[in-house]
């Protein structure tokens, strides 16, 4: 009994600090691990986005080279087609006794190969490439007010620096989507593209004065046609590593900024 | 380790049980379940040591095992109703085995076994559940990694204060009753022990509603488990 009562206090002790360190151990474990676990999470995360993100691309680049293939179809192949029958059409009514009677025909086909010279244009705008990005908006932004009769200010600030062709290409479509949107759904009576750099970003600015619009109620929309223009830009805005802010403090109207980095990150 | 010293602790300990609750009872309504339902054991435990202390006080000791049971039995059921919560409501036919076991172990003892000491089985059948149900909350956090720093969820601080409050004093209610009937031990040093660690887990929990009470201030909407 005695020899029980002196060692009680020492086999206590170790079996209580046991548990505690054991307690202990299970709780820093805890804290450790889980920390480890969610950097896996971040990393696999990062991955399946990094995947995506070059799906997303390949996909687009394969879009783009299937309209230069397109454009270049119907302009060297249908437009030179359609010229040459032109060229027939007038030599032919040169000929005829009543060259009025082809005056209509010849008209039509005029208006067709404006038509193919458009499309073609559409798929992929030639100024792009041949005299660069501000330029390539610029006449878009002619092509727009001739269209629709909405006038469209184009203005230029500071000094704009070329970068990736295929940046530029994607960086003109998110431009070409905005005044698209802006078109078809602002109700404006003006629209203003601002391109201009600042240190080493590029600053596109679509703006209009219409009745405005809720990004982050069309991000949030069910139906799958609304919000979907937004989502390309916001998808091509990410490739480019873009970032895009929509002005919501203005009470009418909208702005569209984008802010595209020169160098690719 | 004097009595004075044991009953200095004990008083620290029920000064920080109506800290806890009146942390849990703040803007009650806003607050998760689990919350709410880790307050009332505090409330009760506080109530509890105040009736042990005037059974004391005015020497009736046919009753000083009453406040104990009715804690030990409150307690649990409130834990366990947290850990339910808790734990998604999994595992509930091991909440339901285990709690009517506990009950039966804890009734049977009262009135049994341990009619005229103190409950220590049931102390020690508490602990081993209030354990179980612990590593289930670690390992529910290690599969659902709901937060990025661990240590500003609540429950993480609550669920260690338990864990190793639990882990520490279940040595000593198993020895309990060897200590008293068998060595003839007055307890004191072993007891202020456990109210040492008993103010240590208050502590923790008192961490743990802290941060509960700021995300509840910055973000009155956000769940917090």
């Amino acid at each position: 009994m005695e020899q029980d009562s002196t060692n009680f206090p020492l086999i206590f002790s170790l079996l209580t600090v046991g548990m505690l360190i054991m307690a202990g151990s299970i709780v820093l474990f805890v804290a450790f691990y889980q920390k480890k676990m969610l950097q896996e999470q971040f990393k696999r995360k990062q991955l399946e986005l990094d995947y995506q993100q070059r799906m997303m691309q390949a996909s687009m680049e394969s879009e783009e080279n299937e309209r230069r293939r397109l454009a270049g179809e119907l302009h060297d192949s249908i437009g030179a087609m359609l010229s040459t029958i032109r060229v027939g059409i007038t030599t032919v009514a040169r000929q005829i006794p009543d060259p009025q009677s082809l005056e209509q025909p010849k008209q039509m086909l005029d208006d067709t190969i404006q038509s193919v010279r458009k499309i073609s244009r559409d798929l992929m705008p030639s100024t792009l490439e041949k005299f660069g990005f501000a330029q390539a908006v610029k006449e878009l932004c002619e092509r727009f007010h001739a269209t629709s009769q909405v006038p469209i200010q184009y203005t230029e600030k500071g000094e704009l620096k070329s970068f990736d062709k295929n940046r530029e290409l994607m960086l003109f479509r998110v431009v070409q989507e905005l005044l698209n949107n802006a078109l078809k759904h602002s109700q404006g009576t003006l629209i203003n593209v601002m391109v201009g750099s600042e240190g080493e970003q590029l600053l596109v600015a679509v703006e209009d004065n219409g009745i405005g619009f809720d990004a982050e109620a069309l991000h949030l929309s069910t139906d799958s046609g609304r919000g979907l223009g937004l989502f390309n830009i916001e998808n091509r805005a990410r490739l480019l590593n873009a970032k895009i802010e929509y002005d919501k403090t203005r009470s009418s109207g909208s702005k569209t900024t984008l802010i595209v980095p020169y160098e690719k990150v | 380790m004097t009595l004075e010293f044991l009953m200095l602790l004990g008083k620290i300990q029920m000064a920080l049980s109506v800290v806890i609750a009146v942390l849990c009872l703040y803007r009650f309504k806003s607050r998760e379940k689990y919350i709410r339902l880790i307050g009332y054991p505090f409330i009760v435990g506080f109530l509890c040591n105040a009736a042990g202390l005037l059974l004391g006080k005015y020497q009736l000791r046919a009753f000083y095992n009453v406040p104990n049971f009715v804690y030990v039995i409150s307690a649990f059921c409130l834990f366990s109703a947290a850990y339910y919560h808790l734990l998604n409501r999994k595992y509930k036919s091991l909440f339901i085995a285990l709690t009517i076991g506990f009950l039966a172990v804890a009734l049977l003892n009262f009135f049994l076994y341990q009619k005229n000491s103190m409950n220590s089985y049931t102390y020690v059948g508490e602990a081993i559940v209030i354990i179980i149900y612990a590593i289930l909350y670690f390992y529910k956090l290690l599969v659902e990694l709901p937060e990025q720093h661990i240590h500003r969820l609540p429950m993480f601080w609550i669920n260690s204060a338990l864990l190793i409050f639990f882990s520490g004093t279940f040595i000593l209610y198993t020895f309990t009753s060897y200590l008293t009937n068998v060595l003839k031990d007055d307890l004191i040093a072993y007891w202020s022990f456990h109210n040492m660690l008993s103010l240590f887990q208050h502590l923790l929990i008192i961490v743990g509603l802290c941060y509960d009470i700021s995300r509840l201030r910055t973000n009155p909407v956000a769940g917090s488990r």
